[in-house]
């Protein structure tokens, strides 16, 4: 049976970035429903953004901290966010799409 | 009645739910290493209709489309999600089975083709709003057809095979179509007449069992819908039947320390994964390849069981057999540990007690804080250039 487990990318070094890293922190205002952060609006470099939509949702996890990732769809652009269980803090983590 | 559940073009689907600009357009989904240096791990349907398909180089790939969106693989992702859709499905009366991170198995009691179609729609309809991914699901008496099912109607379709419709549903599909037909039994149906599934089906039995004995058998049987087969149970045994690791490495190399680099990363997680089991590996096997197509396959089985990752190493860089200056080209290596049982005692010698206790240390502190906190140095090789 196929094992969840068998991860075959974990952690390898990376080579070269295929789009522009930020790992930004950023002030977020969500709710919390059903288990799950959902995001609001968030503040990156001063600035406003609305959460129009939750593109995607998922989660990570290394070691004891578990990442919950989120692709935000904004009237600025698309963007990806991180919240970290460990450190209840929130991360912008590349642009998807302008 | 079996459901086989294959989310469509999966890995591509997720990165196009993720960023909804490449909605509609060719994507292809690769390793993280370079994007022209690696093979297409999955393509987005726009790029399958241009001819663009798993396993493919990318460089290829580019050749035919050079518009096509490159994104690089995310396993934590795929992973996620397959195991998010997982439990969706669980709670449907039915034994539930997971073949690949892209496909489900479900077992369903046969109530109507009615009532069979209406639970196909509803799980369609879920992983849709709760993902926005669509998947294909085939319907049948057996797996095989299910499996098949779930392909004719790709992408987003819902088939039930059953007696009234088999025969015209399989007339026009290719046998190579089905799961455990290739390119060699192909060939030698082809030769002897069978190009379809109508033609599979309506070959005596007798002839096929003469042919290719047990897998005759299987052959004629497969298609029928007359053929009923469950899920396998679950088992009592809590460990798999084997462990592999593989990779595809940047670019070819005849450097041993870089091989070996490799090796020594792969033997590492097929290492950790013993020992999270708390089993340990009589069997070794260790397979490598290069471009075009030469390949080496080469299994070993110890008297001595191990789940250290040294240990493994050093048995698989003896199978690999490179010493004495011998030279050899790698574009791919795979580590496979089978001979799997319950560790049972402990070692008599203190290195191997002392490697086994830092083992499983290192496995407490990359539990804490993430995989690859600690590794073996060498490791760090496996990205030196040439």
């Amino acid at each position: 049976m196929f094992n969840p487990q068998a991860r075959w990318d974990r952690k390898l070094p990376q080579k070269e970035s295929q789009c522009e890293l930020f790992n930004e922190p950023i002030k977020m205002t969500c709710l919390f429903t059903k288990g799950r952060p959902l995001p609001r609006y968030f503040i990156w470099r001063n600035k406003l953004y609305r959460v129009k939509k939750v593109n995607f949702f998922w989660q990570e996890q290394q070691g004891r901290e578990i990442l919950s990732y989120f692709s935000l769809q904004t009237n600025q652009g698309t963007y990806q966010t991180c919240f970290s269980n460990i450190t209840l803090s929130w991360v912008l983590n590349r642009v998807i799409s302008t | 009645m079996i459901f086989h559940i294959d989310m469509d073009a999966f890995f591509a689907s997720v990165e196009q739910a993720i960023n909804p600009s490449l909605k509609g357009k060719p994507l292809i989904v690769g390793s993280q290493e370079s994007k022209y240096h690696t093979v297409v791990c999955a393509a987005s349907y726009e790029a399958k209709r241009l001819g663009i398909d798993s396993g493919m180089p990318t460089k290829e790939a580019f050749l035919i489309c050079p518009q096509a969106h490159f994104v690089p693989a995310d396993s934590a992702r795929y992973l996620f999600v397959s195991n998010q859709i997982f439990e969706l499905l669980k709670p449907y009366p039915a034994a539930l089975n997971r073949s690949s991170i892209d496909e489900f198995d479900m077992e369903f009691c046969d109530n109507g083709k009615n009532e069979l179609l209406s639970i196909g729609k509803e799980i369609k309809k879920s992983i849709q709003n709760e993902f926005q991914l669509t998947c294909s699901i085939g319907i049948a008496p057996n797996w095989q057809l299910a499996k098949l099912g779930s392909k004719i109607e790709k992408p987003n379709g819902l088939i039930l095979i059953d007696q009234n419709n088999h025969k015209n549903l399989l007339k026009n599909i290719p046998i190579e179509k089905v799961c455990g037909i290739g390119p060699a039994l192909t060939k030698y149906l082809n030769e002897l007449g069978i190009i379809n599934c109508n033609q599979l089906l309506e070959y005596p039995k007798n002839l096929l069992i003469q042919r290719f004995g047990k897998i005759g058998n299987w052959l004629a049987d497969c298609l029928k819908t007359a053929y009923k087969d469950s899920l396998p149970k679950n088992t009592t045994e809590t460990y798999p039947k084997s462990i592999s690791h593989s990779y595809t490495l940047p670019q070819q190399t005849s450097n041993q320390t870089i091989i070996y680099a490799w090796l020594r990363m792969l033997s590492e997680m097929v290492a950790q994964r013993l020992r999270k089991l708390n089993i340990e590996s009589h069997t070794i096997t260790v397979w490598a390849s290069n471009h075009p197509n030469t390949g080496f396959y080469r299994q070993k089985t110890f008297q001595a069981g191990t789940c250290l990752g040294s240990e493994i190493f050093f048995r698989s860089r003896g199978i690999l057999g490179l010493k004495n200056g011998k030279k050899m080209a790698i574009r791919a290596l795979g580590i496979n540990a089978s001979g799997l049982c319950n560790k049972s005692q402990i070692s008599l010698f203190k290195k191997e007690q002392n490697e086994e206790f830092l083992g499983r240390l290192m496995d407490k502190i990359n539990g804490k804080f993430g995989d690859w906190t600690l590794y073996p140095a060498i490791v760090n090789l496996t990205h030196k250039k040439k």
